[in-house]
C-alpha cells in the first residue's frame, strides 16, 4: 500500500492543501485579529480570486507567474470599495460583523451567478507532468502551488516584521487606541490590513479554483476551511493560522488518500469540535 | 502666546462629567502637575488635548491653533507626546519595535539616532531591546512608555500616572530621569498624578482637580505650603 507513488502523492497533496489553507486562514485571522470582524464573506473573495485568475490566465493567457499575483491584486484593490461601503462599519463589532458579512457573502455570490451563471469552469493547469525525486513521483502543478504559497508567506513575514507598516499593523492589533495616540493613522492601517488579507485570500482562491473547479459557489469550502483552521490555531493568532493550516492540510491529504473524502471531513470536524470543548482558545491562541 | 491653553473645557461622556469649565495654560519648557484623586478628571484632560476624549464646549489652543476635530495621530504630529495611564506598551512587540512606533510620525532615519538618546536616558531599555514588552517589569514598562512617547521629539509631553503601582525607589528614579530629560530638551510636561508629594516636587506649577473642576492653582512651592492642600493631598 505504501508505494513511493502514494507517499509522494500524500506529501505533495498535503503540502499544497496546507499552503492554500494557510493563505486563506491568514487573511481571515488578520481581519479578525486587527479589526475584530468575522468575515463570513471570506469564501466569496476566494471565489473572486478564482474568476480573476480564470480571465487573466485561462482567457487572456498572461504568463502564469504574472497572472497569479496580478489576479489577487486586482481583487484586493477593487475590494477596497467594499471596505469603504461595508466592512469599516463593522470594525470592532464582532457580532454585527457576522450578520452583515453573511449578507455580503450572499450578495457577492448571487451577483456572480448573474454575471457568470452557475456552471463550473476550469482553469487550465500551469504545468502537466511529474517530477521524479528519488523513488517519489511528484505532480508538477502541485509543486508550483507550494512554491507560490511559500513566496507569499515569506513576503508576508518580511512585511510584518521588517517594514514600518507591518510593525504598525501589529501595534494596531495590540491596542488600536494607543497606536493612534502614538501617531499611527489607524484608518490607513486598517485599509492596508484589509488589502493584505484579501490579497492572500484571493491568491489562495485562484490556486484552489485551479486545482478543483470554479463556480460562484466554490467559496463555501474555503470559508469552512478558514473557520476550522483559525479555530484550530486560535482566533487572531498568525502562527496559529500557519499551524492550523498545515494540520488540516495533512490530515485531509492522509485520510482522503487511504479512507476517502467522507472520512477525512468527518475526522477533521470531529477534531475541531473536540478542540472547542477542551481547548476553546485553540492550539496557539490565548484564553480570553 | 502660551504653548497650550485650555479655555473652559467641558469633557463629557454622555451625561458623565470628565472636566467642567477647566481652564489652564502652559508655557514652553514648563512642568505642570495635574493633581487629584480617582475620577478627578486628570486623564480626561490629557485625552481631550490629544483628541481622544470628546468635549462638549470649550477650546484647546495649541500655539494659538484650535485642535478641535483633529485625530490623535494628527495631533501627535503637531509635537505632542503621550504616555497613557497603565503604560499600555504594545505587548507583543519588542522594546525596539515599541520605540520605533513612537517615531512613526517622523522620518525613518531620524529614529535610529533618537533611539540612542532614549537608551542613554534609560540604559535598561537598551539591555532589553530585543525582548517582548510583555516580559518587562512594571518599572521597565513605564520607562518604555515614556521612551516611546519621546521618540517623536515632542514639544509637550503628556504623562499620565507614571507612579501607578511602582515601588517608591523606582518612582524616584523615574522622577530623576524626567528632570534630566526635561532640562536637556526644554520639554513642556503635563504630569497627571495622584501621588501629589512626588508630582509637586517635580513640577514648577500645579493645578488641583476635584470632580472635574479646578480647586487650586499655583507654583508648586506655594501649594506645598497650603494647609488645605497639605491635609487633602499630602497626608500632613
Ligand atoms: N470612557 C469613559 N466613559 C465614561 N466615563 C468616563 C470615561 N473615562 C472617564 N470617565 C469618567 O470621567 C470621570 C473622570 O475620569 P478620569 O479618568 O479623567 O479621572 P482621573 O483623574 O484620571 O482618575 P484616576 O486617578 O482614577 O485615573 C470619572 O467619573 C470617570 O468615571
Ligand atoms: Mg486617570
Amino acid at each position: 500500500m505504501l508505494s513511493p507513488i502514494i507517499i509522494g502523492q500524500v506529501i505533495v497533496n498535503g503540502l499544497s492543501l496546507s499552503a492554500i489553507y494557510v493563505l486563506i486562514a491568514l487573511g481571515f485571522t488578520l481581519l479578525f485579529g486587527i479589526m475584530r470582524v468575522v468575515n463570513f464573506a471570506h469564501g466569496a473573495f476566494a471565489m473572486l480570486g478564482g474568476y480573476a485568475l480564470y480571465y487573466l490566465y485561462g482567457k487572456y493567457a498572461l504568463p502564469y507567474p504574472l497572472a497569479v499575483p496580478l489576479a489577487a491584486l486586482i481583487v484586493a484593490v477593487l475590494s477596497l470599495v467594499l471596505e469603504t461601503l461595508v466592512f469599516r462599519w463593522f470594525y470592532q463589532k464582532m457580532f454585527q460583523s457576522m450578520i452583515g458579512l453573511l449578507g455580503l457573502n450572499m450578495a457577492l455570490m448571487f451577483s456572480s451567478v448573474i454575471v457568470w451563471d452557475v456552471y463550473e469552469r476550469s482553469i487550465p493547469p500551469a504545468f502537466s507532468g511529474v517530477l521524479r525525486l528519488g523513488g517519489l513521483i511528484l505532480a508538477a502543478d502541485r509543486l508550483m502551488v507550494i512554491g507560490i504559497a511559500i513566496i507569499a508567506l515569506l513576503a508576508f513575514w518580511l512585511f510584518m516584521t521588517k517594514t514600518r507598516y507591518g510593525v504598525a499593523m501589529r501595534a494596531t492589533a495590540d491596542d488600536v487606541e494607543i497606536a493612534e495616540a502614538q501617531g499611527i493613522d489607524t484608518r490607513t492601517i486598517y485599509r492596508l490590513a484589509f488589502l493584505v488579507a484579501i490579497f492572500m485570500t484571493a491568491l489562495a482562491g485562484g490556486l484552489y479554483a485551479q486545482i478543483y473547479a470554479l463556480s460562484p459557489f466554490m467559496g463555501e469550502r474555503p470559508l469552512i476551511v478558514a473557520f476550522v483552521v483559525v479555530i484550530l490555531g486560535g482566533m487572531g493568532s498568525i502562527p496559529g493560522a500557519a499551524l492550523g493550516g498545515v494540520i488540516l492540510g495533512f490530515t485531509e491529504s492522509i485520510l482522503s488518500t487511504f479512507y476517502g473524502a467522507a472520512v477525512s471531513s468527518f475526522v477533521s470536524f470531529g477534531v475541531v469540535i473536540a478542540l472547542l470543548i477542551f481547548r476553546p482558545w485553540g492550539l496557539l491562541g490565548k484564553p480570553e | 502666546m502660551p504653548l497650550l491653553a485650555l479655555n473652559n473645557l467641558n469633557v463629557r461622556y454622555g451625561q458623565i462629567v470628565g472636566t467642567s469649565d477647566l481652564s489652564l495654560s502652559l508655557e514652553a519648557g514648563e512642568i505642570l502637575a495635574l493633581v487629584g484623586s480617582n475620577g478627578a478628571g486628570k486623564s480626561s484632560t490629557l485625552k481631550a488635548i490629544l483628541g481622544m476624549a470628546p468635549y462638549r464646549s470649550g477650546k484647546i489652543l495649541w500655539q494659538g491653533k484650535d485642535l478641535k476635530g483633529r485625530k490623535p495621530s494628527e495631533i501627535v504630529r503637531e509635537g505632542i507626546g503621550f504616555s497613557p495611564e497603565g503604560r499600555r506598551v504594545f505587548a507583543s512587540l519588542t522594546v525596539l519595535e515599541n520605540l520605533n512606533i513612537g517615531a512613526y510620525s517622523r522620518d525613518a532615519n531620524e529614529a535610529a539616532e533618537r533611539i540612542e538618546q532614549i537608551y542613554t536616558y534609560f540604559p535598561r531599555l537598551r539591555e532589553r531591546s530585543g525582548q517582548r514588552a510583555s516580559s518587562l517589569s512594571g518599572g521597565e514598562q513605564q520607562m518604555l512608555a515614556i521612551g516611546r512617547a519621546l521618540m517623536s521629539r515632542p514639544k509637550l509631553f503628556l504623562l499620565d500616572e507614571p507612579s501607578l503601582g511602582l515601588a517608591p525607589i523606582v518612582v524616584e528614579r523615574i522622577g530623576d530621569i524626567l528632570k534630566e530629560i526635561q532640562a536637556r530638551e526644554a520639554l513642556a510636561v503635563i504630569l497627571a498624578e495622584q501621588n501629589a508629594n512626588w508630582a509637586l516636587a517635580l513640577a514648577d506649577r500645579a493645578v488641583i482637580l476635584e470632580l472635574g473642576q479646578k480647586t487650586a492653582e499655583g507654583p508648586s512651592a506655594d501649594l506645598l505650603r497650603d494647609p488645605k492642600v497639605q491635609s487633602a493631598y499630602l497626608g500632613i
